[in-house]
């Protein structure tokens, strides 16, 4: 990882430590990832490119970032893809609502921002905020998910990560 | 006055005092005449002891640290209010049912922020209004009213407030600490336009357009004191 010239922790040491890193992956994206979260090695033949985690943050569920890449038909609009994957949600996440939903129009195209809550597979509640972007013919989303009573704390952090996915040429 | 229990769901509704009688028995066991005849027949309570499903919601309602309050204003003038009384295991949420009735919803505490989203049907809204509303404090009555008419003048004395002509909810939730007295709490104009966070001065009501991520943060900050409770 490498340190990024943009967002820095809000209440730091004057900047001279970056809160955020970029992470650059040779498949052709970049992120941003909070420093000091671990990131894992990624399985052969899944669809998640980038996972990586909170040293400790939420009791017993770690605050996580994870990057799913997906196929997409063509011409499928971002919106017309999330409003396909909103009922798969609703059927695998334990107690799953939806809070928040919108589209965000930007000079790198549109993203789809979702906020939902659900229950973990240790009964924890979880806030997740995901970002939906599709870039050619590959849909990628960037989920955070993090204990429901750390989230307060940590969603300006996370609003930063997901703005900060790149795609390079 | 009816009392509907599930013995299998635990889903229970009955009427403010029967809710009053069924505590008081509770906590020691003082006879109550009708209301725990009606208990009795509906299966709340069998012989000495409270049917197992509501025990949690009566340890709490008994032992409770923090009092919520819940009240909800419809444009059409339905109110649905609520209480929540939160203990270290439990969360009892009574809620206003048809048939002035009460439902008694039992929350483990961690879930408490979920709970209230849902009470309060938290969900997507439209956004964009960036300005701030000011309206004198006695303007509320009208604003928030079931009278269209007024609702619409009012609206327009203050520049126009997208959604006004409903449907809205117009909802608070407070909680009220009972070790440090500590109130905390937020008031939301929630419209399918845009949702507005309302402060109330003893002058004026000023509506800050919000979002439903803001509203959630503010109802994490709300239950964080129930949810540190549990851990």
């Amino acid at each position: 990882m490498t340190p990024d010239a943009g967002p820095r922790h809000p209440e730091g040491d004057g900047g001279a430590t970056p809160w955020l890193e970029r992470y650059e992956d040779t498949r052709g994206f970049s992120l941003l990832c909070p420093t000091g979260w671990e990131r894992l090695p990624i399985p052969s033949g899944t669809e998640t490119a980038f996972v990586a985690i909170a040293p400790g943050h939420g009791g017993d569920f770690h605050a996580n970032i994870v990057l799913t890449v997906d196929d997409l038909p063509q011409d499928l609009d971002v919106a017309e893809w999330q409003a396909e994957v909103e009922p798969a949600l609703d059927l695998t996440l334990e107690e799953y609502m939806l809070l928040d939903l919108e589209r965000i129009d930007g000079p790198d195209g549109s993203m789809i921002r979702r906020l939902m809550h659900h229950v973990g597979p240790r009964s924890q509640p979880i806030t997740a905020e995901q970002w939906a972007r599709a870039h050619g013919p590959t849909g990628y989303t960037l989920t955070c998910s993090v204990a429901t009573p750390a989230y307060d704390g940590l969603a300006d952090l996370l609003a930063d990560v997901g703005r900060s996915l790149r795609f390079t040429p | 006055m009816t009392v509907l229990f599930d013995a299998a769901t635990g889903r229970l509704r009955l009427s403010a005092d029967d809710w009053e009688a069924l505590l008081s028995w509770s906590r020691d066991h003082s006879r109550q005449g009708e209301h725990l005849t009606r208990l009795r027949e509906a299966g709340v309570i069998r012989g000495d002891w409270p049917h197992s499903s509501v025990m949690p919601a009566l340890e709490a309602a008994l032992d409770h640290i923090t009092t919520l309050r819940v009240r909800q204003r419809l444009h059409d003038g339905r109110r649905i209010d609520g209480t929540g009384l939160v203990a270290r295991g439990a969360v009892a949420f009574l809620l206003d049912a048809p048939d002035d009735l009460r439902e008694l919803l039992t929350v483990h505490p961690t879930m408490l922020t979920s709970a209230l989203a849902r009470v309060v049907a938290l969900g997507p809204r439209d956004r964009g209004e960036i300005e701030d509303r000011e309206a004198a404090a006695d303007a509320e009555t009208d604003l928030f009213g079931s009278d269209a008419g007024r609702r619409r003048a009012a609206a327009d004395a203050i520049g126009g407030l997208p959604g006004v002509d409903g449907p809205w909810n117009y909802w608070s939730v407070h909680a009220h600490r009972q070790p440090d007295g500590l109130e905390e709490g937020l008031t939301v104009l929630d419209t399918p336009d845009q949702m507005w966070l309302v402060e109330r001065t003893h002058e004026k009501l000023l509506l800050s357009p919000t979002d439903p991520t803001r509203v959630w943060r503010l109802l994490i900050r709300i239950s964080s004191h129930a949810m540190e409770l549990f851990r």
